[in-house]
């Protein structure tokens, strides 16, 4: 099957500044691919250019096999268009905002009533239907969103940093709801700097910073990659970074400054403790996550 | 994306956003649009009525009346496309939310402009009924200045999108009003005929649209057609139109980047 996303020597620049720096990636049928990566990396860029809102500068990007340069308006169409700043009508209702949109997509009243309902069921929103928009949290504006952009029944996806700003428990409602709607066939593509929103969501994907995807894979691969089956993170303070380095050379395969802590990569089995400063700094060994695979081919943490 | 991406009838959509919007506003301020209008028709006519008993064979009301629907569409117009514009594309990010779908910038904009026009005709309607109800209106032929109105909104909604594409911030907004759009009010023949200014002036002032609309304002509310009309109403057609595009190319320079 042919990729429902198609990147290739993807580059975006604006004015001198280039935001996407030649990237390529291919999204699958219903899968679930997360750009991963710290502000500034060229998520959004990507995003826009994906959503046909932002002309690509140069090299080719296909969408379901159109080129989002010459046949946006029937890309548009296809899309669902999660934005990361709330761009809701606040003067109207809750049911009106999904009827005014509806209209975008050119679908008649009764039909768009009809799956306003529907969606607004779904994102548990039925309650609100009447409400004003800024008597909804911050987690309901956003499920809110995600119901407006339902309504075409798009077949792709897009959601740029769908939890930013969330609480806990509504960023774990916003995920089910997306792993429903993941199960209902759609094909998702996500930013976040969020490893555990990426873990939680994603199927595959590529780590981006400064314009450029570095590594592409399933989480796990992504994990066996860099960064094997435990890492170890030594605590230590500040001032004895230095020495604890000197002190760790050697001991593993690779050794990281992960901020407040020293990360290894394939390090020896016991013995570890001892050489460290007399074994008052704190070890430990755990599994590996997604923010060390970053940390690991970025040389820099995430936030 | 393409050179040229022409507007659709998707505009339509963008136009009926706003209305549906304004619908809800209506009753917090959506009435209060023709208070100054009205207000000024009255004080004055009470006022400087006593003062002017005839001018150019006119009452002060029946004189001011046209003159003060034109300005009015005028004012509504901008504001709608200054401020109200302004908010929806940098405030609100409405804009952003519509151009994700099938609806394009070129649509967007030219819905806002219509909109625009719209609520400048919508003035010029309430201010014309007000003054017919008081005895002012002296021809059916007042009836065309309806569309005459919506011809003038178009202009004024065009020049206040192409300055507010350009505004960094809304403090920008107001500039506008108390540069071009109020002095403009003043000299445009809505409170005294353009023919009493210094003769300089005088030449200046009808260089300007809105002293065109209340030139045609005023003649078809006396039942007049003259050639002066004629050549506003090409005016009017032309600029909105010159207007409009450059809106369509300055708004897509500052949104699609």
């Amino acid at each position: 099957m042919s990729p429902v996303i198609h990147a290739e020597r993807l580059v975006k620049r604006y004015g001198g500044f280039t935001a996407v720096d030649g990237v390529d990636f291919a999204v699958e049928p219903q899968e679930c691919f997360g750009i991963l990566g710290p502000n500034g990396a060229g998520k959004s860029s990507t995003i826009r250019m994906i959503s046909c809102v932002s002309p690509v500068t140069s090299g080719r990007l296909l969408v379901e096999g159109r080129d989002v340069m010459l046949e946006a308006r029937a890309i548009k169409a296809t899309l669902g268009v999660v934005p990361q700043e709330d761009n809701l009508d606040e003067e109207i209702s809750v049911i009106k905002n999904l009827q005014v949109y509806a209209r975008y997509f050119d679908i008649p009243s009764a039909e768009a009533l009809r799956r306003a309902t529907e969606a607004l069921a779904l994102m548990e929103l039925t309650e609100k239907r009447r409400a004003a928009i800024d008597t909804l949290s911050g987690g309901m504006k956003r499920r809110l969103l995600i119901a407006r952009a339902m309504l075409n029944k798009p077949r792709i996806i897009i959601l740029d940093e769908p939890t930013t700003g969330l609480d806990p428990h509504a960023r774990h409602l916003v995920w089910q709801r997306l792993r429903q709607l993941r199960g209902q066939g759609a094909t998702m593509v996500l930013t976040t700097h969020y490893m555990d929103e990426a873990a939680n969501l994603c199927d595959r994907i590529a780590v981006m910073d400064q314009g450029r995807i570095l590594d592409t894979g399933t989480p796990q691969q992504l994990i066996e990659r860099h960064a094997g089956k435990e890492v170890v993170e030594v605590r230590v303070a500040p001032w004895e970074k230095e020495h604890g380095m000197t002190a760790l050379n050697g001991k593993a395969r690779r050794t990281v400054d992960a901020g407040d802590a020293l990360l290894l990569v394939g390090a020896e089995g016991p013995g570890l403790e001892a050489s460290l400063a007399g074994g008052k700094a704190e070890v430990l060994r755990r599994r590996p996550n997604l923010e060390d695979v970053f940390l690991l081919i970025t040389g820099r943490g995430l936030k | 994306m393409q050179a040229i991406v022409r507007p659709t009838y998707r505009s339509w959509c963008a136009w009926q956003r706003n209305r549906d919007v304004y619908l809800k506003q209506w009753k917090t301020n959506g009435l209060a649009f023709f208070f100054e209008p009205v207000l000024l028709y009255i004080i004055m006519g009470l006022g400087m009525g006593k003062v002017i008993q005839d001018i150019e064979g006119m009452s002060y009301r029946e004189f001011i009346g046209p003159g003060l629907v034109a300005g009015y569409v005028m004012q509504i117009a901008v504001m709608e496309n200054g401020w109200g514009t302004y908010f929806r594309m940098a405030v609100r990010r409405t804009f952003d939310a519509m151009i994700v779908t099938p609806v394009s910038i070129e649509d967007v904009i030219t819905g806002e402009i219509l909109w625009g026009a719209t609520r400048g005709a919508l003035t010029g309607f309430v201010v014309l009924l007000i003054i017919a109800i008081a005895g002012d209106v002296n021809s059916p032929m007042a009836l065309l200045v309806i569309p005459a109105a919506f011809l003038t909104g178009l202009v004024f909604a065009g020049a206040s999108v192409i300055y507010t594409s350009q505004a960094p911030s809304s403090d920008f907004i107001g500039p506008f009003f108390s540069i071009i759009i109020y002095p403009m009010f003043f000299i445009a023949g809505v409170f005294f005929p353009i023919g009493e200014l210094p003769r300089a002036l005088e030449v200046f002032a009808w260089c300007l649209p809105l002293t065109w609309s209340v030139d045609i304002m005023r003649h078809l509310m006396e039942g007049e057609v003259n050639v002066t009309m004629l050549w506003g109403t090409i005016g009017l057609i032309a600029l909105s139109t010159f207007f409009y595009a450059v809106s369509l190319v300055l708004m897509r320079r500052r949104l699609i980047r």
